[in-house]
């Protein structure tokens, strides 16, 4: 696929996707994910094999990690909050860390899901580079991983707000943490959305938790 | 100046400390994501002085709020591993559920109590 139309194509079903969410008022209408829904049909409708697709959207892919290093600002604009709060955003993504693994760990136990699943699910709350290193480390199978990643980032970012009043999450420092070490860059995109303070802690959690869920693996692994 | 210039400024600005991310990557001994070291070079040089936020904000800005558009492609390539998990879907599905709600309470919770522990100390060093 041409790259100037797949870009094209990106944008129309974007902006189709915010439009929908304005008129409908539904956070569960995720642009990213509606947009996304759009672009496989239309694969699937023309027949456009997914290769060409991946080729004609590596602009877009690239620009994913300027978009990530941006976070810098809004933490740099956060800095006397985080300063005050360094011990619990380090304690909120140790843990974070630990029971995302743990928990991977025993469900797939009690689900009878076999290792290679498991070795391959360990790293579904980091960031993709991240995840791709620990599922590699440990012998898993980095498409099952990029599958949860998506799942996990997309499930955070829809439904962030609700578990935020779920679990009574009525600090936005613990919101913000709790949405970035749960479920990385792309709940981090809903982080931003809901205030400054919550995108900044977000994407803090994002690498804070991803060198400690390395940390962790290379200890126990 | 012009507010077209300045942008196009702060975009080479931002893209070059992505390259600067990729380099460093790249030579470093344990795997860290490139765009973990550009955040991070840009925090250093930002806490540092060496460069202010007016030459990076609004193009920042404008990255973060449409930070959902970059995640696309991604999403798509679902279709490439589908067939991975399809077997498994449901059971795949509700350990993603799980986790994830399980990982977000203990992370939120461990905040807050760690902030109320650290209010309350305050509250008695100040007696």
């Amino acid at each position: 696929m041409n790259t100037l139309f797949c870009l094209a194509l990106c944008i129309f079903c974007y902006q189709t996707g915010l439009y929908l969410q304005r008129k409908s008022r539904l956070s569960l209408l995720n642009p990213t994910l509606a947009a996304s829904l759009f672009i496989i049909a239309f694969l699937i409708v023309t027949g456009t094999p997914y290769e060409s697709f991946d080729a004609g959207s590596n602009l877009i892919s690239l620009l994913l990690g300027p978009a990530t290093a941006a976070l810098a600002v809004p933490i740099y604009r956060q800095r006397k909050t985080i300063r005050k709060n360094l011990l619990a955003v380090f304690a909120g993504c140790f843990v974070g860390a630990a029971v995302s693994m743990g928990s991977v760990i025993i469900l797939c136990r009690l689900l009878g899901l076999n290792d290679l699943m498991r070795k391959s699910l360990m790293a579904k709350s980091t960031t993709t580079a991240i995840a791709v290193e620990i599922t590699e480390t440990l012998g898993g199978e980095p498409s099952i991983t990029a599958a949860a990643l998506i799942a996990t980032g997309m499930l955070g970012a829809i439904s962030a707000p609700l578990l935020i009043r779920l679990f009574r999450l009525k600090h936005p420092v613990a919101a913000g943490l709790a949405i970035g070490a749960a479920s990385h860059a792309i709940g981090t995109s809903k982080a931003i959305g809901l205030g400054e303070t919550e995108g900044a802690f977000s994407g803090i959690a994002i690498g804070v938790t991803g060198l400690l869920s390395v940390a962790l693996v290379l200890v126990f692994a | 100046m012009k507010t077209i210039e300045r942008i196009l400024l702060q975009i080479g600005v931002i893209l070059a400390f992505a390259a600067a991310g990729e380099w460093i990557a790249a030579i470093l001994p344990v795997a860290v994501p490139p765009s973990i070291v550009a955040m991070a070079l840009l925090l250093l040089l930002l806490f540092c002085g060496a460069l202010r936020l007016e030459r990076v904000e609004d193009t920042a800005d404008f990255f973060l709020k449409n930070m959902g558009f970059f995640f696309i492609p991604v999403n798509v390539s679902i279709m490439k591993s589908y067939r991975l998990i399809s077997d498994n879907l449901f059971k795949f599905l509700f350990l993603i559920v799980v986790t994830t709600l399980i990982t977000f309470a203990a992370t939120g919770w461990t905040v807050q109590a760690v902030m109320r522990l650290q209010n309350r100390t305050q509250k008695e060093e100040g007696q």
